[in-house]
């Protein structure tokens, strides 16, 4: 009788230990459906018109986007920009050579020539702070 | 006598598991990707291409506008406008993809068990199987320290990740499950991201119309792209 107790008693504080992870996994579907609606309504719009482009929806005002933001429609959150030293460096320290090492060149990505113009612009704001800094 | 047994076990056993992995080397797909996060909203639409020689995605991408991407584990790059966009992080995209890991059978587990990552234990709760998963190797560099995986019916049904200071970071749900020759596809994939501010960003993406092996479309299969 003891040790029946004494299990029950221990499967029970076991399963509260336990309690909850099924609840991570849980959806709201719901409230995803709500918050995706706008979207959804677009889906279906291009669906049914035989995937008719955005630029097309925008320039025929087929589609009401007022509630959806146009500017990032196309690209991924994951899409980060990583700079990049090697492009600052030649942007930086060298950038009329740069230019044509890194700005112009098909080789390299869209990360070095950001990170080269970012390097272009620090010489120049560093250049014209020194050359007032200078004269005064 | 006994050697023939022998053979024939051996060969009951692995034969198999090398066939599954030699049949199935491509699938593509109708797929949709809705995205929301704090300051941006996301809508594309066409079909993917995977086959698992080639080590990269490539959607056929009908919508906003038409345009190949590509992925691989460098890069995302847009083949028609020219875009080369490389990842910041170096996170083995191709080898844990949705198309990787249902080819390979590895889906079931995500992969985890081909990974540093060690089952430290397993719970079942309201109709679920969670197992948990850690990091068990000390000299492998991650943020991610803890794994919850969940399976439902034998599907994966979704998977926790956690990072530094035990905080979830990103959570997959998996369901509405396809069957494809007798395999389980997931139709619909939601990914929640947990940004360091407190904010998230949502993403769905659905797969319809799942093919695997069509041994045409290598246009697609074998993308080669070549820079502007």
């Amino acid at each position: 009788m003891k040790k029946t107790l004494l299990l029950t008693i221990s499967l029970f504080f076991a399963s509260l230990t336990f309690a909850g992870n099924a609840e991570l996994f849980s959806v709201d579907e719901q409230a995803l459906n709500e918050e995706f609606a706008d979207l959804s309504a677009l889906e279906n719009y291009v669906v049914e018109n035989n995937f008719v482009s955005l630029t097309q929806i925008e320039t025929g005002k087929m589609f009401d986007l007022s509630e959806i933001n146009l500017k990032t429609m196309g690209t991924s959150s994951q899409s980060d920009f990583m700079f990049v030293w090697d492009g600052f460096l030649w942007g930086f320290l060298c950038c009329p050579i740069g230019f044509f090492v890194v700005a112009v060149n098909e080789n390299k990505d869209h990360d070095q020539k950001i990170s080269y113009w970012i390097g272009v612009a620090a010489s120049t704001v560093l250049g014209a702070l020194s050359s007032t800094t200078y004269y005064y | 006598m006994y050697f023939k047994k022998l053979l024939i076990i051996t060969m009951g056993f692995f034969v198999p598991i090398v066939l599954y992995s030699q049949v199935y080397y491509r699938i593509e797909a109708d797929y949709t990707i809705k995205e929301k996060g704090p300051d941006f909203e996301n809508l594309m639409m066409g079909r993917v291409y995977f086959d698992k020689n080639q080590q990269q995605i490539v959607f056929d991408v009908q919508f906003p506008e038409k345009e190949i991407l590509i992925v691989n584990d460098t890069a995302s790059i847009k083949a028609i406008t020219g875009n080369y966009q490389k990842h910041s992080l170096s996170n083995n995209l191709i080898d844990f993809s949705v198309f990787n890991l249902f080819l390979n059978g590895d889906l079931d587990y995500y992969g985890l068990n081909k990974t540093p990552f060690k089952l430290e234990k397993v719970e079942k709760e309201n109709g679920l199987i969670i197992s948990t998963w850690v990091l068990a190797d000390k000299y492998v560099n991650s943020q991610v320290s803890k794994m919850l995986l969940s399976q439902k019916d034998n599907n994966l049904q979704g998977l926790i990740t956690y990072g530094p200071k035990d905080v979830i970071i990103s959570k997959q749900i998996f369901s509405n499950y396809i069957q494809i020759n007798g395999m389980n596809f997931p139709g619909q994939v939601l990914q929640i991201t947990y940004l360091p501010n407190g904010e998230e960003t949502k993403k769905i993406t659905t797969y319809k119309n799942v093919v695997l092996n069509n041994v045409k479309n290598d246009s697609f299969y074998k993308y080669k792209y070549l820079s502007h």
